[in-house]
């Protein structure tokens, strides 16, 4: 039977075959997995995360050894921190203080994940309250129960607003918000219930007010050119800075909600400037490439004092509550007082751009600046082991705290301000 | 860059008076024909509200030193005595009128005044350029080649009833050095070609209401930079750290690092731009980017510890005067093997 005969060979060859095919299949398949292992190995899901260290100051000692431990690890706490506290070692994308009973509490957004936790200064704990996943948050503000996230999406800055919603899942909150898009330049709450935003395009730069749902958007102010970014204020003004370059001149204005200009400080080569939330003082710092200084301005018509012993940029400044005025170390009574992180050694040629490109950090040391008089004192000496370059300070509303990232490495510190 | 000045709207007229004070005048007439003219000038010439301001008279007429010079600001007598050719002011506030007068009258009877009246503006010149900067950089994108500077002039002319003159009142001129640009009322904003590669351009705009009281005018100085080129670690957590550069003598403990390069200031909209042309080598052997992120670096240690050093190249097809370099050392401190990619340090 030639026929059944070859019908068996065929079988016999097909069965070879397939057997052949899914040995090959089953090898292929082992080695992608191999491959896939070792790719997230490099990738530090399973080792050390990786870093640079130079000579620069960019890449200071405290990185060596990685970026430290991830918050989503949550501390136990129970006892009071130090007075300098390390809140987070991981790189964090932003904060705020929210009330929490008669004292505060350090909200945080952590850069990897977008998760949202709660860092209270007296009893040492973080507690993460969001499981809402957002990789890779480079900016985000904090006020209450809001947050807003700014990631990257297609090479374009992309702006998440969310609250944190009823339910809870292993108590664990859900955030829930709208995305505004991208081309926000630059973004910040205005009051509980409103954002305001820099947007640019073709036809120029749009000053824009929303409610925190994105809905209700109204244009406040519309110029053909202006590279502005907005500084924070919580009583509700909206006052545009000129984007700082070192020896470049620039301005700063207080805009109404009708649109008009008021300027705060015109022509001052790198401007950096820090409004005072309940009067009209100013912190001024200026860059003019060869170095850096500050001054203080108590209020529209006063003069500008030079503070001479604080060369800093406003950005490394925080108003204190004007009800807080005997933290300082002075028995000086005070009315106006701002706590600026001064570096302690020179800064160069033009610090400001470098600082922002991240080519260069700075070592700090705190300085208590007397607003009204005009002078200024040291007043915490951040003898760490790690190199602390101050960004975003922000004082809570008792006055007892000061929170700050490091520019270095994004992290989180809290200084307690009354020992 | 921001420069402004601020400008006064100002009148000076040469008028024959008796030296005994009489309100402005703004013909110059005559009562007995032995006027001499005066010659009022001021430092700033276009002061600002609160500045200091002084004035200073001259005359071919009178031989000031040995005449009887009185001063008024505002009908009130600020100095008086032989040879005080100088007086200073305080210019007020936006919307203020400040009228000086200067009468001068010699040893020979003769006698002279001028008048000058001061009335403050504010003229802010805003630019910003279209040069790349890198997502979420906190500063200025200054001129890089071939940049478009968009300008903005802000005037405030603010009138004697307290309102400020709408833009639609206000003529605006502009000038790029002694070349005017642009000219036409309303016209606030301007675009225009940045200063060639190492140049600077000096710009000019002068603003005037359309009845010509108020004159104000803003200068800045805009100079050109050359596009630089920085290196950023792309992680795969935290997404590229801007917040720290990297830097030369930079050391890692990786396996496998991806380095993302930005050219601050070039004249792109993306460092995916297609026109851009990015020439890798690492430790002398180039590397072929990927084509679809060639911004970006991926490299492998194999085992290897030691220094690598990143040279980058980048120029545009559309954009002949882009060309930056950068050249880093990256050193590998810690070799811990890897079963995938090739060496490209040793090239195998």
């Amino acid at each position: 039977m030639p026929n059944e005969r070859t019908f068996t060979y065929i079988g016999f060859a097909a069965i070879t075959l397939l057997l052949f095919g899914l040995a090959g299949w089953y090898f292929f398949i082992s080695r992608q997995t191999a491959n896939i292992e070792g790719t997230d190995l490099a990738r530090g899901f399973d080792i050390s995360i990786p870093s640079f260290a130079g000579s620069r100051g960019s890449t200071v000692e405290n990185i060596v050894s990685g970026f430290g431990e991830r918050a989503s690890s949550e501390k136990k706490g129970g006892a009071r921190p130090p007075r300098l506290w390390h809140v987070n070692a991981t790189p964090i994308a932003g904060f705020s203080f929210v009330p929490h009973g008669t004292s505060s509490l350090v909200r945080f957004v952590e850069r990897s994940t977008g998760h949202v936790f709660d860092a209270d200064p007296e009893g040492g704990t973080v507690v993460r309250r969001t499981n809402t996943l957002l990789p890779k948050i480079y900016a985000a503000h904090v006020q209450g129960e809001t947050v807003i996230e700014r990631f990257l999406r297609d090479d374009a800055v992309t702006t998440f607003v969310g609250q944190f919603g009823t339910t809870t899942e292993d108590g664990l909150l859900a955030l829930e918000g709208v995305n505004l898009g991208a081309h926000i330049s630059d973004i910040a709450f205005l009051s509980g219930t409103e954002l305001t935003f820099i947007v640019s395009d073709a036809a120029g730069t749009h000053l824009v007010r929303t409610k925190l749902d994105g809905t209700g958007a109204k244009e406040i102010l519309l110029l053909a050119a202006g590279d502005f970014k907005l500084a924070p204020l919580s009583d509700g003004r909206i006052v545009l800075v000129e984007r700082a370059a070192s020896g470049i001149l620039g301005n700063a204005y207080e805009v109404s909600i009708s649109g008009t200009l008021t300027p705060l400080m015109r022509g001052v080569p790198g401007l950096t400037l820090l409004p005072h939330a309940s009067s009209e003082a100013l912190l001024i710092g200026t860059d003019s490439g060869a170095g850096l200084s500050l001054a203080v301005k108590t209020s529209a018509t006063g003069t500008l004092l030079p503070l001479s012993s604080t060369p800093t940029t406003a950005e490394k400044c925080a108003w204190a509550p004007q009800a807080r005025s005997d933290n300082a170390p002075s028995t000086t009574t005070r009315t106006l007082v701002a706590y600026c992180a001064v570096p302690q050694s020179p800064t160069g040629t033009n610090f400001l751009d470098n600082w922002y490109r991240g080519t260069v950090h700075t070592t700090d040391s705190w300085y208590v600046v007397d607003g009204s008089a005009g002078t200024a004192e040291e007043f915490f000496a951040m003898n760490n082991a790690t190199a602390i370059d101050v960004e975003r300070p922000v004082i809570d509303k008792s006055g007892n705290y000061i929170a700050f990232m490091n520019a270095s490495d994004k992290s989180l510190w809290l200084l307690r301000i009354a020992e | 860059m921001i420069a402004r000045l601020s400008l006064v709207s100002l009148t000076i007229t040469g008028t024959l008076l008796s030296l005994a004070y009489a309100p402005a005048a703004r013909a110059q007439f005559s009562l007995t024909g032995l006027e001499r003219p005066l010659t009022l000038s001021m430092t700033p010439e276009y002061p600002m509200s609160g500045d200091t301001v002084r004035l200073t008279v001259q005359s071919y007429g009178l031989d000031l030193n040995r005449s009887e010079v009185v001063w008024y600001e505002n009908e009130k007598e600020i100095a008086r005595g032989t040879g005080v050719t100088t007086a200073s002011v305080t210019a007020g506030a936006l919307g203020s009128r400040t009228t000086v007068e200067v009468v001068a009258e010699d040893e020979a009877g003769l006698i002279g005044s001028a008048q000058a009246t001061i009335r403050p503006t504010e003229v802010d010149l805003l630019w910003e350029s279209d040069s790349y900067v890198p997502p979420f950089y906190e500063g200025r994108a200054l001129p890089g080649t071939s940049a478009i500077i968009r300008a903005q002039a802000l005037a405030r002319f603010k009138q004697t009833n307290g309102t400020l003159l709408p833009d639609t009142s206000i003529i605006y001129t502009w000038y790029k050095g002694n070349t005017r640009m642009s000219s036409g009322r309303g016209r606030s904003s301007f675009s225009f070609p940045g200063p060639t590669l190492f140049g600077t351009d000096d710009i000019r705009v002068v603003a005037e209401s359309t009845d010509g009281t108020l004159r104000g005018e803003a200068r800045t100085r805009i100079q050109s930079v050359d596009p630089s080129l920085e290196l950023y670690e792309n992680h795969p957590l935290f997404g590229v750290l801007f917040h720290r550069a990297l830097v030369s003598g930079a050391r890692t403990t990786e396996t496998e690092e991806e380095v993302v390069a930005f050219a601050y200031f070039a004249h792109v909209e993306s460092p995916r731009d297609q026109s851009l042309t990015y020439v890798w080598r690492v430790n002398d052997q180039n590397v072929t980017p990927d084509p679809k992120a060639p911004h970006t670096l991926l490299i492998t240690t194999n085992n290897y510890t030691g220094p690598a050093t990143i040279e980058l190249s980048l120029t545009s097809l559309t954009d002949i005067f882009l060309r930056a370099t950068g050249s880093w050392q990256l050193t590998f401190i810690q070799g811990n093997a890897t079963i995938f990619g090739t060496d490209p340090f040793t090239n195998q």
